[in-house]
């Protein structure tokens, strides 16, 4: 029998990057359900050798396993932006600074005491290091790749066209978007996908982090290549 | 139209021109003044020109890389709502940019033009003065090439200092 005493009540007010104005989301996750989803990403193979390949492969296999179970949060943020009347790069900036605002977890494939990290909450024992979607939703932690998938899945669902970039040589994971806007950028069949660092507040579209600088370090993991 | 991004555009060109213009045509004043005084060149000098050209060169492509430092530093300070305090802090800190860019292309400059006329047994600026083109053109070349090598670091420095959000210890 599973335990649903752990289901939680969520509230989260944020702003957007310039501070221009601030929004409020209320939402219940059920453990159940995160139990569940994380017993089918435990479950996942991918057999791919390259790093990005590898990493690809397991984003996409959270993207649409993801789909159905956030909804709720496609919807919510839908509502929010339709009631403000945001324009479309203010509703990439409303999902995005939604999960910037949610505090840096680590999650690690092994124990947590196996590195340092500082004051920043800590899960570990996690299969490859990363949440899927709804679990990130109901436990809030998360760390850049957990972040990027949330982002990515929420994205495509309100028809962006988002990319998730890793790079071994760093460690991290970022989103990257085809929207119109001034910076760092990838290009990918002829589009500009620009960087969008998901860990923390403050971060604006197309800036990459000083010592994560050397474009040729970041690879494509995962992008919709039905995307128009 | 986007109008976040025709704010970015004008104001990454209205930087770079006036900057471009103040920065390129004190150095033209700085180098004919030094010229003059100090080795008594003309200005019709073909071999001072070719050199002159290649300084100002050198500080356009120093002082190109600090474009994008300023404009990242613009955007985040554009998060707070205070439009005569970003004005403000935004010339406050082109003008520290500024500063460590043209200091160090001077820098390279010293450095260069020294030790080249130390490795050879000739007089470089003498030989300028004289209109010495053929020298003229290699002082220029490695100060071009010196400032190309040395640009990516300086503008690592200046990034150093762009005030950008923190971030987590990933």
């Amino acid at each position: 029998m599973i335990n649903r005493s752990n289901d939680r009540w969520h509230q989260r007010e944020w702003e957007l990057v310039n501070s221009s104005a601030s929004f409020c989301t209320t939402y219940k996750s059920e453990e159940a359900l995160s139990l569940r989803v994380g017993d089918q990403r435990n479950e996942m193979i991918v057999d791919l050798d390259e790093y990005e390949d590898f990493w690809g492969g397991v984003y996409k296999n959270l993207v649409l396993d993801s789909k159905s179970y956030i909804h709720f949060m496609v919807d919510s943020l839908k509502g929010i932006s339709q009631e403000q009347g945001l324009t479309k790069p203010e509703l990439a900036e409303l999902v995005v600074t939604f999960v910037q605002d949610i505090p840096y977890s680590y999650v690690l494939s092994r124990d947590c005491a196996s590195r340092d990290t500082g004051d920043s909450p800590c899960i570990g024992h996690v299969a490859m290091g990363i949440l899927s979607p709804y679990e990130f939703l109901h436990s809030l932690y998360g760390d850049c790749d957990t972040r990027s998938v949330l982002i990515y899945t929420l994205l495509e669902e309100l028809g962006f066209d988002p990319m998730i970039v890793v790079s071994d040589e760093y460690a991290h994971a970022m989103l990257a978007l085809n929207v119109a806007s001034s910076g760092d950028y990838l290009m990918h069949q002829g589009r500009k996908y620009y960087f969008w660092e998901t860990t923390a507040k403050g971060w604006p579209l197309g800036m990459l982090p000083p010592n994560t600088k050397n474009i040729n370090y970041w690879k494509i993991a995962l992008v919709n290549e039905m995307s128009m | 139209m986007n109008p976040n991004i025709a704010i970015l555009a004008l104001i990454e060109i209205v930087s770079a021109i006036t900057i471009g213009i103040f920065i390129l045509a004190l150095t033209y004043k700085i180098v004919q003044w030094v010229g003059r005084k100090y080795y008594r060149i003309q200005d019709y000098n073909l071999a001072y020109s070719i050199f002159v050209s290649a300084i100002i060169l050198a500080v356009g492509i120093m002082i190109s890389g600090i474009v994008q430092p300023l404009i990242s530093s613009f955007r985040i300070l554009n998060q707070s709502a205070n439009t005569f305090m970003i004005a403000f802090k935004y010339v406050g800190i082109g003008a520290v940019y500024i500063a460590i860019a043209y200091t160090a292309t001077i820098l390279i400059g010293l450095i260069s033009t020294f030790l080249y006329s130390k490795l050879t047994p000739i007089d470089e600026f003498e030989e300028i003065r004289k209109n010495n083109v053929g020298v003229a053109l290699i002082i220029s070349s490695i100060l071009i090439t010196l400032t190309l090598l040395s640009k990516n670091g300086v503008v690592l420095l200046i990034e150093a200092i762009v005030p950008y959000p923190e971030l987590p210890p990933i």
